[in-house]
């Protein structure tokens, strides 16, 4: 053993006298260290100097240490004495070999300190912040020595400088992004080099969605062939530089117009916006880029401050813009440029204007961040698409069985871009299928699987250099044996037989085709790795997702991912409290999914025990027929119908009311009863029969079981309001009995009926207004 | 109190009391055939993806098989009622009796909704269906065939688990399989086909050549695709389809004039008979509105696409030159239209005459089945000729003869057979 001082008095004496910020910080560290060591001397040590201070403070007013009094100070040499007894402390109490390992690892961890400090200046310039990282990352094991609490705060603060200042992102982001996310994050953030942007809610979502998934990609066999496209990002400042560099600051004003006036200009705004500049800094980082991009398509996707975030539901407001990206470089300059301009016009637009004043975020300074993004897929001909894509949602909203729970998730995909699943779309079908129950299918029969197949899709034209909607079928006929797994997607029509073809025995040219997605759901793969992600991000999130995927036929990749707010209708609306029992129609608790209709003025009501005691089969088809007379003759959007059982049962038409969708298309809403019969009450169809066609025209469904406690329906009080079919049938009255058509008018005046329902609660309620 | 609510199967029961009266039957036949022979119920209890155990209702109902062995339908439903199992068992005792096919009528299901279960979950219903009534079905008992919501898949199922049960191999104990695994050629033609058959004879019978006739069809989907191709083949002339229209959610004629040509129209057509209105136009179609196929000046309307289409109101419409129907799809003439029709004159051939090329190639594919060998689909086609032939010819003698409506003459023939098979095997 040495003599004299252990090596950590002196590094100590030696830090004291030369750097005496870092040895304050070594006496702070040291007093925790023993702390969590639980040696009883620190203790007393620190209630002593607490108790100096009360004494002291005492000595003035008649108070205890963190009053609303100011503490005392102590002085400099008292403190330099309280230094030295911790210093003492640790001497007698643990072995000199572990304080001098301590006092190292210490003084090594502040080697990183510079990041932080630099940070801490949110405003730090993005090339400077780029060396800082670069710099950090030199220093070996740099991030793996730094101290618990100091690790978290340097990644806050990175965090908050480049993605989010919303807290429940920054509580989540910062157990998942490192420093090192963060160099490769901003080696591709594109920006003025002087400015301080962020990234935006859409690249904050995908990174954090990513920086998630990683860990488990690792670790876990299915979700190997997980990833995330290469992606580039724009910071939000460069809108503003832009603005000011073509000299259009007027426009932010332009919010506070009316949104009639803001529409009739748009047009205008756009064009001028697509035909200024971008500063030359901004140009020439974006010419690397395309470089380093190549040949390949790409997207270029809003990604605004608002957008995404984890409190407002600002999403699908802006534009996204594919470019083939196949031209000349000059060419394909302009139009990423033009593609970019188009975006930042769209912040003007009328509609996210008026959406942002419903919300109260009008006052907001919304900048718009851009993500760019090669897009996902395969050259087939001249065109250019992922195999399939689609958007897959944590909590269904569209439950087609009573057997599939809300957490059940949902997957509405297509075949080709992804951007008709996205939307509804009103001349297609893109395929369902819930990840939490995958053997449940909407569509059972030949027909149905047909009827509510995919017809079209989205893809990019690489001749054209168009985004373009094409018929799949001549598109796989010639050149289905090119797309990638294919026969995951499709199945082979013949003799009635829906099959997925097999391997090399399939001739696209030569077979019909249709998209079921028979073999992608048949195989357990899929959607276990489509639950297994919704599962892990909604765990992080800790709230239901919604994430964007596209599959190129290799690799399933997560092109967005955000908490789950879908679009203004879906979202879980209150139900409010304060209606009173007789202003009440509807209340219902089983089975409900989030929505609201609002300004309804009739109810059609099929009375199930009438309908039921019917005479014979041409009365129950009259019963159709008049319904879908009234379908053409009520208000499209302004009456809800309901009635017994199964609407649009087939093969009994004592089941419920023999419908199609041609017959029922303009109501707002379907509305099931289940009345208890002999003791059982009947399954109800969950609007099976036209399921898709509910989704894709935005018909809510509500099953209600009157018989149960929590549930109410008053068919009685409809019974004894004027039936208003008469004015639709004057000459027809032999079913008034059992078809009620019932005005709000004629139950409030001047009223209208309103039904919320709210999934979250799992309640729904009807009532006038 | 007496429920007066609409029953499928005491509407069965009516009609065939009506015919039995026609047709003089003793007390006895008519108790016997007004009930169903037998009526399975049982219960299968399935192991669900979830692990918990859900038990199903089955049941079958083999209401007679005098003239051989039942066929029938399997419906997956979730609230069948026996009612209308029974119902659906009595018709088609008389729809294969009317074709003069060698089979009795079945009917059965699980009370289930295919919406609600995996493929999994229907499969174990399927085995456990079979399991249950194995003793009382099979090739030379009763042959089951996709009904309501069951289709191929099912019926392989079916099949699978009856030959292990049975310790062989017995494709014809069900029918509606995949051509290839047991299933007929010329499945796909057999309705629409049949459905010009009977319609030849009718006008052979009538002095008139079918060359040079006129028709107009309402629907454009598969039975009226192929009933269009042979009318064609054989010199008539189509001027009218009605097809449906998907996105416009309503239907529209497409008349031509100097005649529709087939192919051209298949070439715009998708997968569900709907004729893409824009491309017509540029052919050379009118479009008119979807009720316009009946008012056109022919010689022959087929409804082959919903029921009640010819109806108290729309009969009006029909023009002084028609003089033959051929009743393509299911009830497509309400008994207020019959009645018209019948006092102007104008032959009708019955839904369950003019469409039963289905049943019989389905019989075919029970043949098949049994022999384990497989027609050519000329075969299939021949075969299927010669027995929708006879079969009208069996029915509109009667009608001639007895100087009554093709209609009831069909049910009174199909009525006559079944009993005086049950008579002949000293049943009643």
């Amino acid at each position: 053993m040495k003599s004299g001082k252990p090596e950590w008095a002196v590094i100590i004496d030696m830090l004291e006298k030369l750097d005496i910020v870092l040895f304050n910080r070594i006496v702070r560290r040291m007093i925790y260290y023993l702390y969590t060591l639980n040696i009883p001397e620190i203790t007393d040590l620190l209630e002593d100097l607490e108790e100096t201070i009360i004494k002291d403070k005492s000595d003035h007013v008649d108070s205890k240490l963190y009053s609303n009094m100011p503490n005392p100070k102590i002085n400099r040499s008292s403190l330099k004495e309280f230094s030295n007894k911790v210093f003492q402390i640790a001497g007698d109490t643990i072995p000199d070999d572990e304080i001098t390992e301590q006092v190292k690892t210490w003084v090594s961890q502040e080697r990183s300190r510079f990041l932080s400090i630099e940070f801490e200046n949110q405003n730090i310039a993005l090339v400077d912040s780029k060396d800082v990282l670069a710099r950090f990352l030199k220093i070996p094991k740099a991030e793996l020595e730094m101290s618990p609490d100091d690790f978290i705060n340097l990644r806050v603060l990175l965090i908050r400088r480049f993605l989010s200042s919303n807290l429940n992102y920054i509580n989540i982001a910062k157990h998942h992004i490192l420093v090192k996310d963060f160099f490769r994050i901003v080696q591709r953030t594109i920006g003025p080099a002087k400015g301080s942007g962020k990234l935006g809610g859409k690249s904050g979502g995908l990174i954090l969605g990513h920086e998630i998934l990683k860990n488990e990609i690792k670790n876990d066999p299915d979700l190997k062939d997980v990833d995330v496209p290469k992606s580039w990002y724009i910071t939000s400042d460069t809108i503003i530089n832009f603005i000011h560099y073509n000299a259009l600051e007027e426009t932010t004003s332009l919010k506070y117009l009316e949104t009639a006036e803001i529409r009739a200009g748009y047009p205008y705004l756009q064009q001028l916006f697509k035909n200024s500049f971008f500063p030359q800094e901004i140009i020439i980082q974006l010419k690397n880029l395309l470089h380093e991009i190549g040949e390949k398509p790409i997207i270029v996707r809003s990604s605004s401050l608002l957008e995404d975030s984890f409190d407002a539901a600002f999403s699908g407001k802006y534009k996204s813009l594919f470019l083939a990206n196949t031209g000349s470089d000059e060419k394909n300059l302009s139009s990423l440029l033009d593609a970019i301009s188009e975006i930042y016009a769209s912040i003007f637009g009328p509609d996210p204007i008026e959406y942002r004043k419903e919300r109260g975020l009008i006052d907001f300074q919304e900048e718009m961040g851009i993500l760019l993004q090669e897009v996902v897929g395969n050259r087939v001909g001249d065109y250019f698409f992922p195999t399939y894509s689609g958007v897959a949602f944590s909590n269904n909203e569209f439950r087609w069985s009573p057997r599939i729970n809300r957490e059940d998730g949902v997957i509405r995909m297509v075949a080709g871009l992804g951007t008709r699943a996205v939307d509804r779309v009103a001349d297609d079908y893109p395929f369902l299928a819930s990840p939490g129950k995958p053997g449940l299918q909407i569509n059972i029969s030949y027909e149905d699987k047909i009827k509510y197949s995919q017809k079209k899709a989205d893809v990019l034209n690489l001749k054209t250099n168009e985004f373009e909607t094409v018929e799949l079928e001549p598109l796989i006929k010639k050149h289905g044996d090119k797309i990638k797994k294919i026969e995951y997607i499709v199945s082979v029509d013949k003799d009635r037989n829906l099959t997925p073809p097999i391997g090399v025995m399939f001739d696209p040219s030569e077979s019909d085709i249709v998209v079921t997605f028979q073999k992608l759901t048949d195989t357990p793969h899929f959607l276990k790795k489509m639950d297994k992600i919704l599962k892990i991000l909604s765990k992080a999130f800790k709230s239901p997702v919604d994430v964007e995927f596209a599959c190129d036929g290799e690799k399933l990749f997560i092109l967005q991912c955000r908490p789950q707010v879908r679009s203004n209708a879906e979202i879980a609306e209150a139900i409010p409290e304060n209606i009173d029992d007789e202003d009440v129609i509807i209340r219902a608790d089983r089975y409900i999914t989030s929505g609201a209709i609002k300004d309804i003025k009739y109810i059609v009501c099929v009375i199930p025990e009438e309908y039921n005691s019917l005479p014979t089969e041409e009365d129950m088809k009259k019963t159709a027929h008049i319904v879908s007379v009234l379908n053409k003759k009520l208000p499209a959007k302004k009456f809800i119908l309901a009635g017994p059982g199964r609407w649009g049962s087939r093969g009994d038409i004592k089941l419920g009311v023999q419908v199609t969708y041609s017959d029922i298309f303009n109501t707002s809403m379907l509305i099931e009863l289940a009345y208890e019969k002999d003791g059982y009450t009947p399954e109800l169809s969950f609007g099976t029969h036209f399921f898709q066609d509910l989704v894709e025209s935005n018909i809510k469904y509500l099953p209600l079981y009157p018989d149960n406690e929590g549930t109410e329906f008053k068919c009685d009080e409809f019974k004894k309001l004027p039936n208003h079919l008469k004015d639709f049938f004057p000459d027809d009255r032999s079913m008034d009995k059992v078809i009620r058509v019932v005005s709000s008018e004629d139950m409030k005046k001047d009223s209208t009926i309103t039904i919320i329902m709210n999934g979250d609660t799992n309640k729904a309620l009807g009532f006038f207004e | 109190m007496e429920d007066k609510s609409f029953n499928p199967f005491k509407m069965a029961q009516q009609q065939f009391d009506e015919i039995a009266e026609q047709l003089g039957l003793e007390e006895g036949t008519r108790d016997f055939l007004r009930n169903p022979r037998r009526e399975y119920h049982f219960t299968i209890p399935v192991r669900m993806d979830d692990g918990t155990t859900k038990v199903f209702k089955g049941f079958r109902v083999q209401h007679n098989d005098a003239r051989g062995p039942s066929k029938g339908g399997i419906r997956f439903h979730p609230q069948e009622t026996i009612d209308t199992v029974k119902a659906l068992a009595t018709w088609m005792t008389w729809k294969c009796a009317v074709v003069d096919i060698p089979l009795g009528g079945g009917k059965g299901g699980v009370i289930c909704d295919p919406h609600n279960l995996s493929m999994r979950e229907q499969e174990q219903i399927c085995r456990g269906w079979v399991k249950q009534i194995a003793r009382n079905i099979g090739p030379l008992q009763d042959i089951p065939a996709p009904d309501v919501m069951t289709n191929a898949q099912h019926m392989l199922w079916m099949m699978d688990e009856y030959e292990n049960i049975n310790g062989g191999k017995f494709p014809g104990m069900i029918t509606g399989k995949p051509v290839g695994m047991g299933g007929s050629l010329g499945r796909t033609e057999a309705t629409g086909y049949g459905v010009i058959y009977t319609l030849r004879e009718a006008l052979k019978s009538k002095n008139i050549d079918i060359k040079g006739t006129t028709a107009s069809f309402q629907g454009f989907g598969n039975v009226a695709q192929y009933a269009i191709e042979l009318f064609h083949k054989y010199g008539g002339k189509t001027v009218c389809v009605s097809s449906w229209d998907q996105q416009d959610q309503k239907s529209y004629s497409f008349y031509r004039e100097s005649g529709i040509d087939l192919a051209e129209l298949l070439d715009i057509t998708d997968k569900f008979g709907g004729i893409n209105k824009g491309k017509a136009k540029g052919l050379g179609y009118e479009i008119l509105s979807g009720d316009e196929w009946i008012n056109r000046e022919v010689d022959i309307l087929i409804p082959a696409a919903l029921e009640n289409q010819i109806n108290a109101q729309t009969v009006l419409n029909i023009s002084e030159k028609v003089k033959f129907i051929s009743e393509g799809a299911n009830g497509p003439t309400t008994p207020e239209a019959d009645k018209i029709l019948s006092e102007r004159g104008i032959f009708v051939i019955p839904d369950f005459l003019a469409n039963a090329g289905g049943v019989t190639c389905s019989y075919f594919e029970q043949i098949q089945g049994n022999m384990n060998f497989f027609w050519t689909k000329e075969e299939v086609i021949e075969k299927l000729d010669n027995i929708m032939t006879k079969a009208f010819y069996g029915v509109y003698e009667l009608s001639e003869k007895k100087g009554i409506f093709m209609r009831d003459a069909a049910y009174m023939i199909a009525i006559a057979r079944v009993a005086e098979a049950s008579k002949l095997r000293g049943w009643v």
